[in-house]
């Protein structure tokens, strides 16, 4: 899985939670950060963190929590663990 | 001014410190009580309404006891104020019986599972992190502290409780901040299997409906999504410091079907079989209820 299609993944899960949640959609952008521009919460923020975990089967720990707040971070960190995995 | 600031001036934190005994801060607290209450007889509607809404007794002996335990919070929460680390371990192990909680959290954790302790606004809720760290469980309470004055505050307490060899390590999570983690933060002390105690029953966004004592309440305070989202083993009980006499307490742990299925309903019946035995202890009655309405 490359980059591109690893954004495409997280970019519409995060969509998704936004729109749960009645925000607009419009606002998820690559540079975004999810709780000052987006207006996601922090539980938003631990769904993002399971399903991320679950769709690409990698382990995230807990120090690069506070790293999960753009849509680009995340898929920073998506990838550093799926070549860690690999 | 409330009863809650009542008890937060430097008078009576300078009159604490300088108590003779712990007996004695006790009495200056109840004492203070009484005398807002005296002052402000309104407060009593809250009390009554709440205790109608329950369907607990609304007699003048059960307001009273609520009264005396919600004078008797306020000291439990103003304690770590007398003394200094030796008296407060002193106070809990003379004090709390905390066997039967020991052994259900060592148990869990031998297991490898992160532990949610999930505690209501009743009893001594305030000495269970002190309780449990003097026995070195790692746990991390999540609170909301007033002001960045208070967190630095309580960090410093819980430093200082470390540094004395009486307390183990506590951590916070810390709540109603703006761009906070809180949630990543609170899966990740359950991931470390360690315990996480936290309130059923403060109302969240992520609060559901919950029959409790016959009527709808909103509760669970989102803590089905925390375990869901967590995904590690979590085992999630209900906790409970119950005050058993003068000065001692004991510590209840119910733990719950790990299924999170109505997990905000299986809290609110397990808090209601405490509630039930020591109503005069749940100081809930004392706030605006966030019925369903």
């Amino acid at each position: 899985m490359n980059a591109l299609e690893i954004k495409e993944i997280v970019h519409n899960l995060i969509v998704e939670i936004a729109e749960d949640m009645d925000v607009e959609a419009e606002k998820v952008t690559d540079d975004a950060h999810f709780i000052k521009d987006v207006g996601l919460d922090s539980m938003a923020l631990l769904e993002v963190l399971a399903t991320m975990e679950k769709k690409f089967g990698v382990a995230i720990p807990e120090t690069e929590f506070p790293n999960l707040t753009t849509v680009n971070k995340c898929v920073a960190t998506v990838e550093k663990y799926l070549a860690l995995k690999a | 001014m409330g009863l809650s600031e009542q008890f937060q001036t430097p008078a009576i934190f300078a009159a604490i410190q300088s108590s003779s005994s712990i007996e004695a801060v006790r009495d200056l607290i109840v004492q203070t009580g009484r005398n807002w209450f005296l002052e402000h007889p309104d407060q009593r509607s809250t009390i009554y309404k709440n205790a109608h809404s329950f369907g607990l007794p609304l007699d003048e002996t059960f307001i009273e006891d609520f009264s005396y335990n919600l004078f008797l919070h306020y000291f439990e929460k103003l304690l770590p104020l007398f003394g200094g680390a030796r008296e407060l371990s002193d106070f809990v192990q003379k004090n709390i019986d905390c066997s039967d909680a020991l052994a259900c959290i060592k148990d869990q954790r031998s297991r490898g599972n992160g532990l949610l302790l999930a505690g209501a606004h009743f009893g001594a809720v305030e000495l269970i992190v002190p309780a449990l760290a003097n026995n070195f469980i790692p746990v991390t309470p999540v609170l909301k502290f007033k002001t960045a004055g208070f967190s630095k505050a309580a960090r410093e307490r819980a430093q200082e409780m470390y540094k004395s060899g009486f307390f183990g390590e506590i951590d916070f999570v810390e709540i109603g901040k703006p761009d906070t983690i809180a949630a990543l933060d609170m899966a990740a002390v359950l991931r470390r299997q360690e315990c996480l105690l936290t309130m059923l029953d403060e109302k969240t966004d992520y609060s559901v409906p919950v029959t409790l004592l016959g009527k709808q309440v909103f509760g669970g305070a989102g803590l089905d999504r925390l375990v869901k989202f967590t995904r590690a083993n979590v085992t999630v009980a209900f906790i409970a410091m119950v005050r058993t006499g003068d000065l001692s307490y004991r510590i209840n742990i119910i733990p719950i079907d790990n299924c999170q299925e109505e997990l905000a309903q299986k809290l609110a019946t397990a808090s209601e079989q405490v509630i039930k035995k020591n109503p005069e202890q749940w100081y809930f009655l004392h706030e605006e209820v966030s019925f369903v309405t």
